[in-house]
């Protein structure tokens, strides 16, 4: 045998099975050939990983157990059928109008999740999400401050252990956000710039913002909804086998509105959900999740940002970052910011101006005091919101000095919290 | 013969003719239950060797394929449109077998099925290391598995656990000999350069 003939033949060997004939050829070449050795090797050792050593007996009476099981479950079926036909032909003459009415007053709200096919296909979508793992979610179209695409990963006892969440359009360009270990990163693309962060409120935020497109949750809410009466629910079944089952979901109190579930009709997973809402007496899809990689391993590289060499990374876990708010107020705040950057940039105190300025590199304050030199803070104006960013815009007027010219000129720096931190506020822009 | 030998000593993986015999099932969802026997009597064998080389532990096998049944009888009105009644059952095997995978990777305790009959365990410490080394090999061949895509992995757990051939694989997974072929070389390939790089670390 040559290379080329064993390595067809290990390309072949799962179709074509192992070939007596040929094992003493490739054994012999193997003896003489590392690089043919080493395939061979692999080869076998997958298929040893995948075989059981030890020959498995099946219990003689596994047949009989089933088909006793079998018949118990047609005999408790023909009982519950016999037991209700006599009840209901002992009693029907005094209490069917009675029971009748009870049954509307007690069990309308339950009514719609009791059906057989509603129960089957919600019942079993939850139990079949308990033991996610891993998702991949995708979100179209994309929409403005909104994750397009997610990916999430638990750990064995069912809580997230990382997170990536990708937002392709927001008010500050599009951002990437990875989590892990109670630690974030934020990647601002348009800015060229990472934050590491640890805050709590984060750390919520974005198990929130996953929660809300979880197959699990959504299920269960839907499932809720449908036994408070509030969803009315309709179930179809697939006729042809790998179809899904289908689940449209409809409320009075959000008319024309429509949620359709796609559920796998062998798993019961969720595969799709999508959004309809009526318009000119037509559905129209206004938004998509699609559920893919059910409990696929997501490769590690997918919790990392690729951040590209020149990033400016800011790790907020090992820096301070923004003023305490304490009793000001967020006017007050935005002003003393303003007022406190400058004056650090006048003294060239680079520290202060990264702790201000979203935590830039020292390097990177000195850079700017080195393109223009602060002489002082002439007035600092009344804050006005700033619509686009949510951020604080404080009309400075600063006499500042560049190459050799002095003047007095307007800056109007965008003051907003701390990226989750409600009682911090920083400069934003520098990252 | 009290006991039916479901593997051979001889290596089942690549050898389709040391696969049980079987019947192929022809035809609708069996509505009755005598009808019903006739389709344990066809996948009975088939689907216990494949979940018991899957989960490597001949009595959880034994579970999960006969809640499967039981379930697929129960839901047989369901399942009356089914026309791949083989294909449909290896689906839910399969799916119960990452179940309780899925379960022993968490760590939890195998409940067996109520009325199942197990019998006590003559040297428990011994089973129970025997237990914990099949469990360690399913899994660790499991997620070996599942660092293929979807349907590579599958193709692979129904030609060797399940000893299928090509044109059973491909009936059961509702494709072509070719897609399946191709599935099962991509699928290998992949196994054998994750195994080989393994071993070099």
């Amino acid at each position: 045998m040559n290379c080329s003939q064993v390595q067809a033949y290990l390309h072949d060997l799962i179709c074509t099975g192992s070939d007596p004939a040929v094992e003493p050829g490739l054994a012999a070449h193997a003896a003489a050939c590392p690089a043919c050795k080493h395939d061979y090797d692999a080869a076998m050792r997958a298929l040893v990983l995948l075989q059981p050593s030890e020959p498995l007996t099946m219990s003689a009476n596994l047949k009989e157990r089933i088909m006793n099981k079998i018949a118990a479950c047609e005999e408790k079926g023909r009982e519950h059928t016999q037991s209700k036909r006599m009840y209901w032909s002992r009693w029907k003459p005094v209490l069917a109008a009675g029971v009748a009415a009870a049954l509307v007053i007690v069990m309308a709200p339950f009514l719609l999740i009791k059906s057989t096919p509603v129960a089957y296909a919600l019942e079993l979508a939850m139990k079949a999400n308990e033991g996610l793992q891993s998702i991949h979610i995708r979100i179209t179209p994309q929409s403005f401050n909104s994750v397009n695409e997610l990916w999430a990963q638990f750990d064995d006892m069912g809580e997230l252990e990382h997170l990536r969440m990708n937002f392709p359009d927001t008010d500050d360009g599009p951002k990437d956000i990875v989590w892990a270990e109670d630690k974030a990163q934020i990647w601002f693309k348009a800015k060229g710039g990472a934050a590491t962060v640890v805050e709590k409120r984060l750390i919520d935020s974005l198990k929130i913002s996953y929660g809300q497109f979880d197959p699990k949750f959504i299920v269960q809410e839907i499932y809720k909804k449908c036994q408070n009466g509030s969803l009315d629910i309709e179930v179809t079944e697939p006729t042809v086998p790998g179809d899904p089952i289908v689940i449209r979901a409809s409320s009075e109190k959000m008319p024309g509105r429509q949620e359709v579930l796609s559920v796998d009709a062998e798993t019961h997973l969720l595969l799709q959900r999508d959004t309809y809402q009526l318009n000119d007496g037509q559905y129209e899809l206004i938004e998509t999740w699609e559920y893919l990689d059910y409990n696929e391993p997501i490769d590690p590289a997918v919790f990392v940002l690729d951040l590209p060499p020149d990033t400016m990374i800011v790790d907020q876990t090992t820096q301070e970052v923004g003023l305490a708010q304490g009793d000001l107020s967020d006017k007050e705040v935005a002003k003393e910011v303003a007022q406190q950057f400058f004056t650090a940039w006048s003294t060239r105190d680079y520290a202060t101006m990264s702790k201000l300025f979203s935590g830039i590199p020292v390097a990177k304050a000195k850079e700017i005091c080195d393109n223009i030199t602060v002489l002082r803070v002439n007035s600092i104006g009344e804050p006005e919101f700033h619509e686009k960013t949510g951020a604080l815009r404080v009309p400075c007027k600063i006499e500042a000095q560049r190459r050799g010219e002095t003047a007095e000129v307007d800056m109007k720096p965008l003051v907003r919290q701390v990226y989750q931190q409600p009682g911090k506020w920083e400069i934003i822009g520098g990252i | 013969m009290d006991e039916f030998l479901i593997e051979q000593d001889a290596p089942p993986v690549l050898d389709a003719a040391a696969a049980p015999p079987t019947d192929e099932w022809v035809g609708e969802w069996p509505q009755t239950a005598q009808a019903f026997e006739a389709l344990v009597d066809a996948y009975l064998a088939r689907l216990v060797l494949y979940a018991s080389r899957r989960l490597r532990n001949i009595q959880d096998a034994e579970d999960v394929v006969q809640d499967v049944l039981v379930r697929a009888y129960e839901g047989r009105a369901r399942h009356s449109e089914v026309r791949e009644v083989g294909a449909y059952l290896y689906r839910m095997t399969s799916n119960a077998c990452t179940d309780v995978l899925r379960r022993r990777q968490r760590g939890a305790q195998i409940v067996p099925f109520a009325g199942a009959g197990h019998e006590q365990l003559a040297d428990p410490q011994e089973n129970v290391a025997q237990t914990l080394q099949a469990t360690e090999a399913a899994l660790r061949a499991e997620r070996l598995l599942q660092r293929l895509p979807a349907a590579q992995a599958e193709a692979i757990r129904l030609r060797i656990y399940g000893d299928l051939t090509l044109d059973e694989v491909a009936k059961t997974t509702g494709c072509s000999i070719n897609t399946v072929c191709s599935r099962l070389r991509y699928g290998f390939e992949k196994l054998r350069r994750i195994v080989a790089r393994e071993k070099q670390i």
